[in-house]
């Protein structure tokens, strides 16, 4: 199991990241000099070096998969895919961002979110247990200032409060929970936990009361209930690019940290049923409460909020079933929720600009203030209902029949009865925007960079459907790899 | 000698008190000071795990002292946000920071 | 070209012009049509040529091996759900019919839409309807079914709400989208229950392999009773229920008539919701595997009974609308209750047969009135007409010839004989000893009845006597985009049924070449199916109920036509029955009550009740558990955090009082603390169990 703790081979499986730092530290170096007059131009900046990233990804897996750095960080086209969708994500906040009025992106913001996604790559990447926690951290402290970033609003400041108090606690639960492990077993790698916990040597109810206590960060970063009452208050604070950003990147890194925890750790516990279970309950509490909780919004943004704890219980239905093809479709799904979510979220920020608030009935009259953004509401809203032909259905489908196939039945009837809710509240805020304005309105017209994000995002929610089969193919093969 | 489940007790306590103090305490001070308690018991309950069951690997003091580097961070991370809150709210009270809920 | 690759251009021209129209041509009224209808005639073309086709390579041939071509999709596991075209007899019968009556809404729609400020949008929506159609009819397996399935919910969604600044429109767009959905919830259980069994959703295996279907019907399946086969076969027929608007989500229909009048209405009679008759046509195999009782399989029954009381419940509501379409729009539901009562009792051919027919005349009628809406300035109340014969002759003799053929006039129209054939089966089964038959055969032979009788009071009401109303006065025919389709749907609406003359009717049967639809169609299942002998009783029976009910209904509404502002005869005949039957036996209020409200209601309630009663109850237990430590360890809290008892016991206190407010306070403080109560619970509860071992 002890392996070399460097070779200069190894750089080459953490390029993204390495790329990540030089573009952050860049774009902080860059905020000095430029002149406060010419600061949106950052966002361009940023984005490109994102774009680089994105297209360096593949570059991370290295031939085979293999571990580097003493066994802390894992080489698989799973995390180069990854890696590659937190860039793309960042890029598209990047462009985001710059269309926000009520945002002032610096520098400073956008290094962070190349922080941030630092953090998530590792996370997703991470095969050991302290870089689990580096990486969470990494990411929460980023993601705290994110949310925090408007100074001048009174929300932005308490969402980021409250996001640091809770994801510390969290985090600090979860390291709690790291020691016992760490202590009793003497292994910090997840393959060496692994082999102690298949050979009985650590009793069973010692590996579920420490999976609880490692659910408190992980769980945390996924939003599942019962650690999902941050997120509505955070999400809801947060600058609108930055909650498109998190709600989409640190819940897809938390669930793939999840996953590998279960398939490669608490998979191999003799009592691992019981672990299933839990994470099937807590799947369907998570898709109903949050549906239960969107019914009620008037506010679009906190309707996005709940709405993606519920998407996050739906991608967990997947992550139950602990097979290949449930890791295939998680990540498949993850891929074209983060399209989908950041859609939505791009068609608030260009509302709120007019409106200068979230509410859902600013909505009224959008169709025909602006025909296109309408549509493109329309097409991300019915995806993340699961509506055919859009991505969101086809996810669905996988995610479903991955958690059939492991004999999740009344699983997958109760998330089916929960779609049905949900279309209620998607189809309520599409109503809004295709209801006739009293009043007389005013066009809306689309910044160049948003335009590029909502042709982006659409595309990925059309094509998700059309290239199902080799995405899903590329994703099964880099899936293989776990099992 | 002390036997090991005294420092793991004892750590369970402060890992405790400090929770108890994040949830409880109204000032952001005491809640940050309580989260510094937290990381603090955490990094007892490891050094004594090292000293009892493992004395020959390295990793757990490496933990230790990354544990101990995040606290630092964290504590920069929290007072930067402690004073934005104050700055714009004049107050350190948490239970007034209640304006996003339901 | 070969007949695959026909079937798969034949899907791209609509989705094409949608995506052309919405993208680039909305501005251009002319070229949004152009481009739509030029879409609708490539496929016609196509369609008509795989027809073509079908028919010379023979129906044995094109059963047994039918054309199948597979497209690689979406994979699960190790198997490939594929996008595949299929194509066997059936599918050449429904391709038959449904590019014409779709080139028909296409060519009418330049007509009836003109001056519409979205004229562009609906005939891009039309043309996804299209695609959805087409790609339905070719679909080589349930999961694409379901998927064209759901595409042309979506546009029926779009096209009921299409003027969505009424908001009655809106409402009936909803109130449609949710009210399928109910059935497709159902039908997906039923399809993921299938592939959960055997792997596959392919018709190939699913509904024409014997052995497969031989295991599904003996294996027992979740509940108890049912076999596998059975409890599939009902899920998927609840599917049925929500599209083609049976008894009890037949609710929408009538409301979905708000969507542009003709055109919309017409998908919403003609097309659309056979998909749902189509459904069950196409998985009969599987609905019919294995035993039941005496009258046959619980999925058999099931469709009997629903299907036939559908067809006379709707019957009766019909007769008391004063709302042309919604007069049709009854008629619908009741019509597809035949189909669905045919397959209860074993008609598979029958149901096939009525359901082609049914396509040509239903949409001949609803184009026809809407060709009488337009003529009448967008008012559609029957009691305000009269008179139109004269001022709209087209019209008038187009609807005659699709209200007798609804009505099943002997001989000379299509709804006679598919109707009769319909009729006859039922006869047969009930001669047989099934009750299942007895029950079906009243029903549908009173149905006729009622059938007739409503249709010659639409006639009657709307085009004989006098006009009643200004309206009326100053009618006029309309043009020729909206009466030609009217004539060519006429024609297919009189002579289609000739098709289907059953072998044995004198002089008839050897004249038309002895029931060729039925050879044709009935290949499809691949075993011989026995023709029911030529019995004179039910025939009978049909003539004199088709031409009674149409002479009763001219005695009552057409011997002496109605004066403006009379009342219905009816009414005074029928006295309480009829405000029953006008409001629809109270249907929709019966469910706002049982289902609507009570969901509203216990939305808040659980939300309350969550949020403040058990979350609140659990806080409550907990906070005064941690006063009693917090007194305990009252001490250790003086030392380290210098807080003192006071300070805890309120803390705790306080987190109590705040837990009433609910789960999302906004403090991040009983967050944490939701949080802590997680881990301790559930390390607690894993503690116990593991100590307890």
């Amino acid at each position: 199991m002890e392996q070399e703790i460097f070779q200069l081979s190894y750089l080459q499986a953490i390029v993204p990241e390495l790329l990540l730092l030089v573009v952050g530290l860049l774009l902080l170096g860059v905020d000095l000099v430029l002149p406060e007059a010419r600061k949106r131009e950052l966002s361009v900046w940023a984005a490109a070096g994102f774009a680089i990233v994105a297209l360096a990804s593949p570059l991370a897996y290295l031939g085979e998969p293999q571990f580097v750095f003493g066994g802390m960080i894992g080489s698989e086209p799973l995390n180069a895919i990854f890696a590659f969708i937190f860039a793309m994500a960042a890029f598209l906040v990047a462009l985001l961002s710059r269309d926000d009025e009520r945002l002032e992106p610096s520098g400073v913001y956008y290094a962070l979110i190349a922080f941030a996604v630092i953090g998530m790559d590792l996370m997703v990447a991470a095969t050991d247990f302290i870089m689990l926690y580096l990486a969470l951290e990494l990411t929460g402290l980023s993601l705290y200032l994110l949310s925090a970033y408007d100074r001048r609003s009174r929300f932005s400041v308490e969402a980021g409060m409250k996001y640091f108090f809770y994801g510390s606690v969290a985090s600090a639960v979860m390291l709690y929970g790291i020691t016992f492990i760490a202590g009793l077993t003497g292994q910090t790698l997840y393959l060496g936990v692994r082999y102690l916990f298949a050979s009985a040597v650590m009793p069973a109810w010692f590996g579920m009361g420490v999976l609880v206590l490692i659910l408190a960060g992980v769980g945390f970063k996924v939003a599942m209930v019962p650690l999902h009452t941050w997120a509505p208050d955070v999400y809801e604070g947060a600058p609108t690019p930055v909650t498109a950003f998190l709600s989409v990147t640190s819940k897809a890194a938390g669930v793939m940290a999840l996953m590998r925890l279960l398939v490669w750790i608490w998979g191999s516990l003799p009592s691992h049923a019981e672990m299933t279970s839990l994470i099937a309950a807590l799947a369907i509490v998570t898709i109903t409460l949050g549906n239960l909780f969107a019914l009620r919004q008037k506010s679009f943004k906190r309707l996005l909020a709940y709405s993606s704890i519920t998407q996050a219980g739906y991608v967990l239905v997947g992550v139950t079933a602990l097979s290949p093809m449930g890791l295939t479709a998680v990540g498949f799904y993850l891929a074209i929720y983060a399209v989908t979510n950041i859609a939505a979220f791009t068609v608030l920020v260009l509302v709120s600009n007019r409106s200068g608030s979230d509410w859902l009935r600013d909505f009224v009259g959008l169709q025909q203030r602006s025909p296109a953004l309408a549509l493109a509401l329309l097409v991300a809203l019915l995806s993340l209902g699961g509506v055919p032909p859009f991505a969101g259905f086809v996810g669905k489908i996988l995610l479903f029949a991955a958690a059939l196939k492991s004999g999740f039945v009344w699983l997958v009837g109760a998330a089916l009865a929960n779609v049905l809710i949900s279309l209620y509240y998607y189809l309520n805020a599409v109503r809004m925007a295709y209801t006739r304005a009293e009043e007389p309105v005013e066009p809306l017209s689309i910044p160049v960079a948003s335009r590029w994000v909502l042709v982006i995002a659409t595309a990925g929610i059309i094509l998700g459907t059309i290239l199902a089969y080799p995405l899903y193919h590329l994703l099964e093969r880099a899936a293989m790899v776990w099992f | 000698m002390v036997p090991l489940s005294w420092y793991l007790l004892l750590a369970a306590a402060l890992f405790a008190i400090g929770l108890y103090a994040v949830m409880a305490r109204r000032n952001l001070i005491g809640m940050l000071m309580g989260l510094e308690l937290m990381l603090n018991a955490i990094n007892l309950n490891l050094i004594a795990f090292w000293r009892y069951l493992s004395p020959a690997t390295v990793r757990f003091r490496v933990l230790a002292i990354i544990v101990l580097v995040v606290a630092a961070g964290e504590a920069a991370v929290g007072l930067a946000l402690i004073v934005a809150v104050f700055r714009l709210r004049e107050t350190e009270n948490v239970d007034e920071l209640n304006l996003l809920r339901w | 070209m070969t007949l695959d690759s026909m079937a798969w251009l034949m899907l791209l021209p609509p989705v094409l012009a949608f995506w052309l129209i919405v993208l680039f041509f909305n501005r251009w009224k002319r070229l949004s049509h152009w481009t739509a209808i030029g879409a609708a005639f490539i496929s016609f073309v196509l369609a008509q040529g795989i027809v073509i086709a079908g028919l010379r390579m023979g129906a044995e041939a094109l059963a047994e091996r039918p054309i199948h071509s597979l497209l690689p999709w979406l994979p699960t596991g190790a198997t490939v759900l594929s996008l595949g075209v299929w194509i066997d007899p059936l599918t050449v019968a429904l391709l038959f019919f449904v590019s014409i009556t779709v080139l028909a809404i296409f060519v009418y729609s330049v007509g009836y839409m003109h001056g519409d400020p979205k004229y562009s949008r609906f005939f891009a929506f039309i043309s996804l309807f299209a695609f959805g159609m087409f790609g339905l009819v070719v679909a080589d397996d349930l999961l694409m079914l379901f998927i064209f399935w759901e595409i042309m919910g979506l546009c029926s969604y779009l096209l009921i709400g299409f003027w969505y600044h009424k908001p009655s429109a809106y409402r009936a767009a909803v109130k449609a989208f949710l009210t399928t959905r109910i059935g497709d919830v159902f039908m997906l259980l039923g399809i993921a229950y299938l592939y959960s069994q055997t792997g596959t959703l392919s018709y190939d295996v699913l509904f024409r392999n014997h052995e497969v279907l031989h295991r599904l019907a003996t294996t027992p399946s979740v509940i108890g009773g049912l076999s596998v086969a059975a409890l599939a076969g009902l899920l998927l027929f609840a599917g049925t229920v929500g599209k083609s608007a049976q008894f009890p989500l037949h609710v929408w229909l009538p409301d979905a008539m708000e969507g542009p009048t003709p055109v919309s209405a017409m998908i919403h009679a003609a097309t659309m919701v056979s998909a749902g008759v189509y459904l069950v046509i196409r998985a009969f195999p599987l609905l019919s595997a294995g035993l039941g009782g005496a009258a046959g399989t619980p999925p058999k029954v099931a469709m009997g009974v629903i299907g036939a009381f559908t067809a006379f419940f709707a019957a009766t509501i019909a007769v008391a609308q004063r709302d042309i379409k919604r007069v049709l729009a009854y008629s619908t539901i009741s019509q597809l209750g035949y189909m669905i009562a045919a397959l209860g009792v074993g008609a598979y051919v029958a149901a096939a047969f009525h359901l082609v027919a049914h396509a040509f005349f239903k949409a001949l009628l609803f184009l026809g009135s809407g060709s009488v809406i337009v003529g009448m300035h967008h008012h559609q109340d029957m009691m305000e007409m009269g008179g139109l014969r004269k001022k709209m002759p087209i019209t008038f003799w187009t609807f005659v010839a699709g209200g007798f053929a609804l009505s099943g006039f002997p001989i000379i129209t299509a709804g006679f004989w598919s109707k009769d054939e319909i009729l006859a089966e039922a006869f047969h089964a009930a001669m047989g000893g099934s009750w299942l038959g007895w029950f079906v055969y009243t029903l549908l032979a009173l149905g006729a009845l009622l059938t007739a009788f409503y249709t010659m009071r639409q006639i009657s009401l709307t085009f004989l006597g006098e006009p009643r109303s200004e309206h009326a006065e100053h009618a006029h025919e309309t043009p020729w985009t909206m009466t030609a389709p009217l004539v060519v749907l006429a024609f297919f609406a009189l002579t289609f049924g000739f098709v289907g003359v059953p072998e044995d009717f004198p002089v008839l049967g050897p004249l038309f070449g002895g029931n060729f639809f039925h050879h044709f169609v009935g290949a499809t299942l691949m075993e011989e199916m026995e023709t029911t002998p030529l019995n004179w009783v039910p025939l009978t029976i049909s003539i004199v109920f088709a031409l009674g009910g149409l002479y009763f209904g001219w005695w009552v509404y057409g011997r002496r036509p109605l004066e403006a502002g009379a009342p219905d005869p009816l009414e005074r005949a029928l006295g309480k029955l009829y405000t029953v039957l006008e409001n629809k036996y109270y249907v929709d209020e019966f469910y706002d009550r049982l289902f609507i409200q009570p969901t509203i209601r216990l939305g808040a309630w659980v939300y309350k009740w969550i949020d403040r009663g058990v979350i609140d109850g659990i806080l409550h237990t907990v906070a005064k558990a941690a006063v009693v430590s917090g007194q305990l360890f009252g001490w250790v809290d003086r030392v380290v955090i210098n807080g003192g008892v006071d300070s805890a016991a309120r803390g705790v206190g306080r987190m109590g009082e705040e837990g009433r407010r609910g789960l999302q306070t906004g403090l991040v403080q009983d967050y944490i603390f939701i949080l802590a109560v997680f881990v301790i619970l559930f390390v607690l509860v894993y503690f116990v169990r593991g100590a307890g071992l």
